[in-house]
């Protein structure tokens, strides 16, 4: 694996097997994230954005779900390169939380009640770092300041419902960032808070990422945030990748219907009103993952479909140059279209 | 990116954990502070129920059955006021309607003492004390009878026998619940940790998945492999012995239905040993088998398992079957509830969020799911409270409960009807038992109100 890379997915599959058949929430989405890089995932729900982080977590919950191909390789703090697809339960308890962090979507349910702040941050430096409870929570009000909590010292005995929403999510971050983990996951970290505390929390990662170099994998369904946030993005269509480029060109010029249709689904605010174009929804629905269509799974609701090509076989991801990806066979008749149209 | 990041201070907030807040709601509940405070007086009044009663628990006067409460004087033969006082009683029979009367001869007064010394006893079963609420010498040289809420059938003193019932009364609710607490924590969580994960039981010794399953962990699943043997072939032999022992006392049709059905079910496990992958849900087993109980009406199940309780055995030793029975009877509910919780309590966040910060499964268990269900379980400890209290009164009721000498109160609610219904008429101090019975479990349910109120999650602001 190149030096700077410090997560490489590999043709990465998860499947669920429940009652009513396989679920393929994930089959085959391949990846990577630099060091000090954030890579945004996006796409609707229910596309396999979160399975995909769970599987690099490796609690993915077992049954119904497994990880039934591919590779996961992962540089450690120590430099090793390990595949974490095989490692064992007892050395992914190590990775977690001191390696890899993960900050979930509800702020207001991802802390225990029952325990102070301080505590609940404490807890995984000790586990990790094997420092005393007394350390951990000097070492917390230290976290608690760096993710902006004013007094932090005497917020460490709140408990949570003391907390506003975007106060909770500070924390999580700060409990995330305690061990100083080498890659941050953040699935919808915003999504359930308010939009002036979007901004703020947004605004902190940022920050952050500048401080400390961690990279982040970045989970969202809100394109806006995309273009401020990544470097990268990967656009999941369900369980694969359908566009993967630096986030400049996607978001210029995006080659894949369903990124098209995503942008246009959503206000630009980096255009000036003359510029911008109507919006316009995505007819349809995501697809039953327990009967995906045949051929390219966006090809229902694709208003560049064509019979015989988009419904026979899967799409391969194409390089259409400078490391930009696409799944779609006919990307460079859309692009030479829009070309004329544009 | 450059405008400054800054988290608005939300005013003073105090630090006060959930519980400190929760009790701080407790206190405010009206209901839940009356319910609080008589249930405090009748647990004192258990625990020093050898205080305020005048004589010992079992002491009985035989020619003084059911005798009314005796009249306390409290003034003289002049009409002035004076220390309290009783006088003899007799029993007589009246010649006009040939009923049992008792009648005052107030020739002698007997002044009431308090903080006398009376009949030794031991203070919590081991302190020799001797020291009673009330008394005198003549009570104890039987002079006159003191009997405040009247007596039993056996001319034993209904207000002592109340407070010595109480202890009873009050801790088999207590006791009970605790032990089907036990049953049902244990059994809720196995079923809601392992829902929706069957464990594997067993694996045929020719399934291919056997050498798989062997070669994973070799020595602990060789033992595994002989843990199953063994049960299978326990199994067996309890199966070989049944079948042989129906087929040495039946011929006929009857001995071939028993040896093709014993044969049959022995090829059935040596089927099981060789080829199937055998799970079992534990999670289906538990839930089915809370529903069989369930299903079973209560006071039915009651008196099936009070008939296995062997006659002539201490007082102590039935009152600790009786606790058994009951809880087995209802762990039930709880391991129903119980489940619940842990399914929703599993898939949390905060428990999701401690496994992706490393900790093991064991951690998240005992650190973030299980302080989770405290405030539900106290919740419904203190609801099932009052249902053990029943459940003990009804089966002394009916005779299978406690049994006299010793004393409960649903044993002396008994005694009101000993005689027929129409007793009632003739002697309704005989219902004082009952009327604490009442008092116990509507204060119980006051508490388990307030407490709900308090711990609820949704009044957490
Ligand atoms: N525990 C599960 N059991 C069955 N199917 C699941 C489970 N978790 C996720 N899935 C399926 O995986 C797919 C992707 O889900 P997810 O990754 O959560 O989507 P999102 O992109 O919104 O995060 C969904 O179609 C969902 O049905
Ligand atoms: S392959 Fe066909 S259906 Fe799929 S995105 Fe491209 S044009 Fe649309
Ligand atoms: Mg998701």
């Amino acid at each position: 694996m190149d030096d700077k890379r410090l997560l490489e997915v590999k043709d990465l599959k998860v499947h669920f097997f429940t009652d009513d058949g396989v679920v393929k929430a994930v089959d085959g989405v391949s990846f990577h994230i630099d060091k000090g890089e954030t890579l945004a995932v996006v796409g609707e729900s229910g596309s396999g954005k979160s399975v995909t982080s769970l599987a690099i977590m490796r609690l993915i919950p077992n049954p119904p779900g497994r990880i039934v191909g591919g590779e996961i390789l992962f540089r450690g703090k120590d430099g090793q390169v390990k595949d974490l697809a095989k490692q064992d339960e007892a050395s992914m308890r190590k990775i977690r939380g001191n390696d890899i962090a993960m900050i979930f979507q509800e702020p207001m349910t991802s802390l225990n009640p029952v325990y102070t702040v301080g505590d609940q941050i404490a807890e995984a430096i000790v586990l990790h770092q094997g420092k005393s409870k007394k350390e951990a929570l000097e070492l917390s009000a230290e976290m608690l300041d760096l993710v902006g909590i004013p007094e932090p010292r005497k917020r460490l005995s709140n408990y949570p419902h003391q907390m506003s929403g975007g106060m909770r999510q500070r924390v999580m971050i700060a409990m995330a960032l305690s061990c100083n983990p080498s890659l941050l996951i953040a699935d919808e970290p915003t999504t359930a808070l308010d939009v002036t505390i979007q901004a703020q929390i947004l605004e902190l990662m940022y920050k952050l990422q500048e401080e400390i170099g961690m990279s982040i994998l970045f989970i969202t369904h809100n394109l806006g945030v995309v273009a401020e946030m990544a470097d990268r993005v990967v656009v999941m269509y369900a369980g694969r990748a359908v566009e993967e480029a630096d986030v400049t060109p996607t978001f210029k010029r995006p080659k894949h219907p369903y990124t098209m249709g995503l942008l246009n689904s959503v206000p630009r605010l980096d255009l000036a009103a003359e510029h911008q174009q109507r919006l316009e929804a995505i007819p349809g629905n995501v697809p039953n993952p327990l009967r995906l269509p045949s051929g390219c799974a966006f090809h229902p609701r694709c208003k560049y479909f064509q019979a015989g090509r988009c419904d026979t076989d899967i799409p391969l991801l194409q390089d259409t140059g400078g490391g930009h990806m696409v799944r779609c066979v006919r990307w460079a008749e859309i692009q030479a279209e829009q070309g004329v149209t544009a | 990116m450059t405008r400054k990041i800054e988290a608005k201070p939300q005013g003073a907030v105090e630090s006060r954990s959930f519980f400190q807040e929760a009790w701080i709601r407790f206190r405010r509940h009206p209901l839940a502070r009356l319910g609080g405070g008589v249930l405090l007086v009748l647990y004192l009044g258990a625990l020093f129920a050898d205080f305020l009663a005048p004589y010992p628990e079992t002491k009985s006067f035989r020619d003084l059955t059911f005798s009314p409460p005796t009249v306390i004087h409290w003034r003289d033969d002049n009409g002035r006021l004076t220390r309290p006082y009783i006088c003899a009683v007799e029993r007589k029979r009246n010649l006009e309607t040939f009923k049992l009367e008792f009648v005052q001869n107030c020739s002698e007064k007997y002044v009431i003492n308090f903080f006398v010394q009376g009949e030794p006893y031991k203070f919590l079963g081991f302190i020799p004390a001797n020291l009673r609420l009330m008394g005198g010498d003549w009570l104890q040289n039987e002079q006159a009878y003191l009997f405040l809420w009247g007596s039993d059938d056996f001319g034993r003193d209904l207000w002592g026998r109340i407070w010595y019932g109480a202890r009873v009364s009050l801790t088999v609710g207590i006791f009970a619940t605790a032990l089907a607490l036990l049953i049902g924590v244990f059994m809720g969580s196995l079923s809601g940790f392992f829902a929706g994960k069957p464990l594997t039981l067993s694996v045929g010794l020719f399934n291919p998945a056997y050498r798989k399953f062997l070669s994973s962990s070799p020595l602990p699943n060789l033992l595994k492999t002989l843990g199953w043997l063994a049960l299978w072939g326990g199994l067996a032999w309890l199966i070989w012995v049944t079948v042989s022992g129906f087929l040495a006392t039946s011929r006929g049709l009857e001995a071939v239905v028993f040896g093709v059905v014993g044969i049959g079910l022995l090829l059935a496990i040596g089927y099981a040993i060789l080829f199937p992958v055998i799970k079992i849900d534990l999670d289906t087993v538990i839930m089915r088998a809370t529903e069989v109980l369930a299903a079973i009406p209560d006071l039915f199940l009651l008196i099936t398992l009070s008939v296995l309780i062997p006659q002539g055995i201490p007082p102590a030793m039935r009152f600790y079957l009786v606790i058994c029975i009951l809880s087995f009877v209802n762990w039930g509910g709880l391991a129903r509830v119980m489940r619940g919780q842990i399914l929703q309590l599993r898939e949390m966040e905060y428990a999701q969020a401690a496994q992706a910060m490393g900790a093991s499964d064991g951690r998240v268990i005992t650190r973030h799911i299980l302080p989770g269900t405290f405030t539900f379980l106290i919740v419904n400890v203190t609801l099932a409270i009052p249902g053990f209290i029943l459940a003990e009164s009804g089966l002394s009721f009916i005779g299978l409960g406690i049994q006299d000498p010793a004393s409960s109160w649903g044993l002396l609610l008994n005694k009101a009807q000993a005689q027929g219904i129409t007793a009632f008429v003739d002697r309704p101090w005989m219902l004082i038992p009952g009327l604490f019975i009442f008092a116990a479990i509507l204060c119980f349910n006051f508490m388990g109100d307030g407490l709900r109120d308090a711990l609820d999650p949704r009044a957490k602001r």
